[in-house]
């Protein structure tokens, strides 16, 4: 079932384990855009995404020696975003745990979900409160179970369960809400 | 209906986000490089401190070698006088420099016939020599390349063999009282003969020559008691690694010490040992280290999805994708240490108690660490599978001066060595090791001293 890795792919991880920098940038540019997009749904602005991205690929260029190459790099890569992103945010997370949605949300219509970008889901995603947003991403897009979103952030799982149920329930209010919002740039 | 609309979404997301586009990596490139100077640093800086701390040894090599050439307890020396040809006749014939256990010295009167100021300069010297020595009651020793020595018990001995033994030598020397109450040897002159009893007057209470040395007789010094300079040692030691975090582990080294004796009571002592200190991190793992650890990742979700996506049942891959939970991490290091620390005898003539502190720096042979984690079985998510990942490093860094030693002894003396039991702590000023890992040890080291040599 996997994904067979390219023979390039091969040759620019083995280089990067030497740690030749002309093939660690060009690790970088190939993945960039992936990184960008893990990075960008766990972070408040495209500034801060930038930085995550740069701390994970750094991670990625020091632990590379450690990577298995049986296994798909992306799902590594995809590992350290992840948890860069939530390092970086863990204290804001914590903050975070007892603030409720309380302010006006933009909606937009449940039959152009289809047709959502990532600007509009990103839109989406700011009108959840923090931890509820890193919670669906976590569980629902990047594939993690409760237990582990429990130890990652440190709250009970139980938790967890709760604030995965309020963040779908509030998508799903927001969605087939009758307003459409037309300014989907952020 | 929920449940329809909440995976269309979450499918939809995916996708957006793994087919995600970002025009900048370029400038994200530039950004990353100002933070991330690749390794073209390190290389230099790990060279850097090799480099400083081989010439440190080197000092303090060359230091102890020419100290202890230029250093030698109890022996004071004195330039030589100028020696005359009779002196070097006396000296030859006495070889009393064959002798070098002799102490108390005094030059044996040699006089040139029909010339009597040197007889009497030489006395005055004699004389001199001899008040010297009481006045500071230290033997003195002249270099045996340059001048004669002789004890005043061989000085008798001397004399006696002028008449017993070297009558060939001597037979055309005589000997008379010279005026200065010293003695007089008129040699080498053909009209003087000499005979047994005339050398035996020498020997004889009233001779002005036993007289001369009889000042010298009963001055029996005795011999200054010899100290190594330098103590060599090998030890080998017992000790707990602990930091923070880590359930402390017992481990073994070994090495050599040499003690370069500074004052009475000081000492500088340095050496080389191989420590090996292991740690165990459960459940937990060190601040420095988190940085720098990347698990594996047993998700099929988002790796799948974009490319069949169609098969993709999201739902099996969310069941089946897991971060492994982390369980334990291992730190094993096989170390070299170099300290150099004061160590203060208390009373060094009478017991071997001493206290001891230093810096000590060092690398690493060999340092292994090992993250065991755990993550679900793919065939079944109720069930968990184990794995470990281990990374090795050689002689990655070099640590100066970063480990605070502190130390007691006391010791057990088995003949000219000592038997030391030693209780230590080493206390970390910084992050050893390349993952940066702050720990200590605290044991003991079972040593066993001995003096390298008595000059």
């Amino acid at each position: 079932m996997h994904q067979t890795r390219s023979i390039a792919e091969e040759e620019i991880i083995s280089q990067c384990r030497k740690g030749s920098l002309k093939y660690q940038e060009a690790l970088y540019k190939h993945f960039y855009s992936y990184a960008m997009g893990i990075s960008l749904r766990y972070s408040l602005n495209r500034d801060d995404a930038l930085e995550v991205v740069n701390d994970g690929f750094i991670k990625v260029f020091n632990a590379i020696h450690n990577f298995n190459s049986d296994k798909p790099f992306k799902a590594w890569l995809r590992t350290i975003m992840v948890n860069t992103a939530i390092d970086r945010r863990r204290k804001d997370l914590k903050f975070q745990l007892n603030v409720e949605l309380d302010h006006t949300v933009p909606a937009i219509n449940a039959t152009a979900v289809e047709t959502l970008g990532a600007q509009d889901i990103l839109m989406l995603m700011k009108n959840l409160p923090s931890i509820q947003a890193a919670i669906f991403n976590l569980y629902e897009i990047d594939g993690y179970n409760h237990d582990e979103i429990a130890g990652i952030l440190g709250i009970p799982v139980s938790s967890s369960r709760v604030y995965l149920s309020r963040a779908k329930e509030k998508l799903r209010s927001l969605l087939r809400s009758e307003t459409i919002r037309h300014g989907r740039s952020i | 209906m929920e449940d329809q609309f909440d995976e269309d979404l979450r499918s939809h997301i995916r996708k957006v986000f793994d087919d995600y586009d970002d025009a900048s990596a370029d400038e994200g490139w530039s950004l990353l490089r100002k933070t991330f100077p690749a390794k073209e640093k390190r290389r230099p800086m790990a060279w850097v401190w090799w480099s400083a701390a081989a010439l440190l040894l080197l000092f303090i090599g060359i230091g102890l070698w020419r100290y202890e050439g230029n250093y030698k307890p109890g022996i004071t020396r004195v330039k030589p006088a100028k020696s005359s040809k009779h002196e070097d006749l006396m000296a030859s014939s006495a070889k009393p420099a064959q002798n070098p256990k002799i102490q108390g010295t005094v030059k044996t009167p040699v006089i040139e016939p029909g010339t009597k100021k040197p007889v009497k300069d030489f006395m005055a010297a004699v004389n001199s020599k001899a008040v010297n020595r009481e006045q500071s009651g230290n033997p003195v020793v002249l270099p045996p390349e340059k001048s004669s020595l002789v004890t005043t018990a061989a000085h008798n001995e001397i004399a006696n063999s002028y008449a017993a033994k070297n009558t060939d030598s001597i037979k055309n020397m005589s000997i008379q009282p010279a005026a200065s109450g010293g003695t007089q040897i008129a040699g080498v002159n053909p009209n003087i003969q000499s005979n047994k009893s005339q050398a035996s007057k020498a020997d004889t209470p009233k001779h002005p020559r036993p007289s001369m040395f009889a000042d010298n007789t009963p001055v029996k010094q005795k011999p200054a008691e010899k100290k190594p300079l330098i103590r060599l040692g090998v030890y080998a030691a017992t000790y707990v690694s602990y930091a923070e975090g880590s359930s402390n582990q017992g481990n073994l080294g070994a090495g050599f010490t040499a003690d370069l004796r500074i004052t009475k009571n000081l000492k500088l002592v340095s050496g080389v040992g191989v420590l090996h200190n292991s740690l165990n991190f459960n459940n937990s793992i060190p601040t420095t280290v988190s940085q720098n650890v990347v698990l594996p990742t047993y998700s099929y979700a988002g790796y799948l999805a974009p490319a069949t996506p169609s098969a993709f049942n999201v739902k099996d891959a969310a069941n089946v994708a897991s971060l492994p939970a982390f369980k334990n991490y291992d730190a094993s290091m096989y170390g070299i240490d170099i300290p150099i620390n004061l160590r203060y005898d208390f009373n060094p003539q009478k017991n071997n108690l001493y206290i001891m502190a230093g810096f000590s720096s060092g690398t690493y042979i060999n340092e292994a660490y090992t993250y065991k984690y755990n993550y679900p079985d793919l065939s079944s998510p109720s069930l968990q599978q184990t794995q470990d990942q281990t990374s090795r490093r050689s002689f990655d860094s070099f640590y100066f001066g970063k480990v605070v030693n502190f130390a007691f002894g006391f010791g057990y003396p088995l003949g000219r060595n000592n038997l030391i039991l030693e209780p230590f702590i080493k206390y970390p000023l910084d992050g050893l090791g390349s993952q940066n890992i702050r720990f200590g040890s605290g044991g003991v080291n079972l040593k066993f001293n001995f003096p390298s040599s008595y000059k």
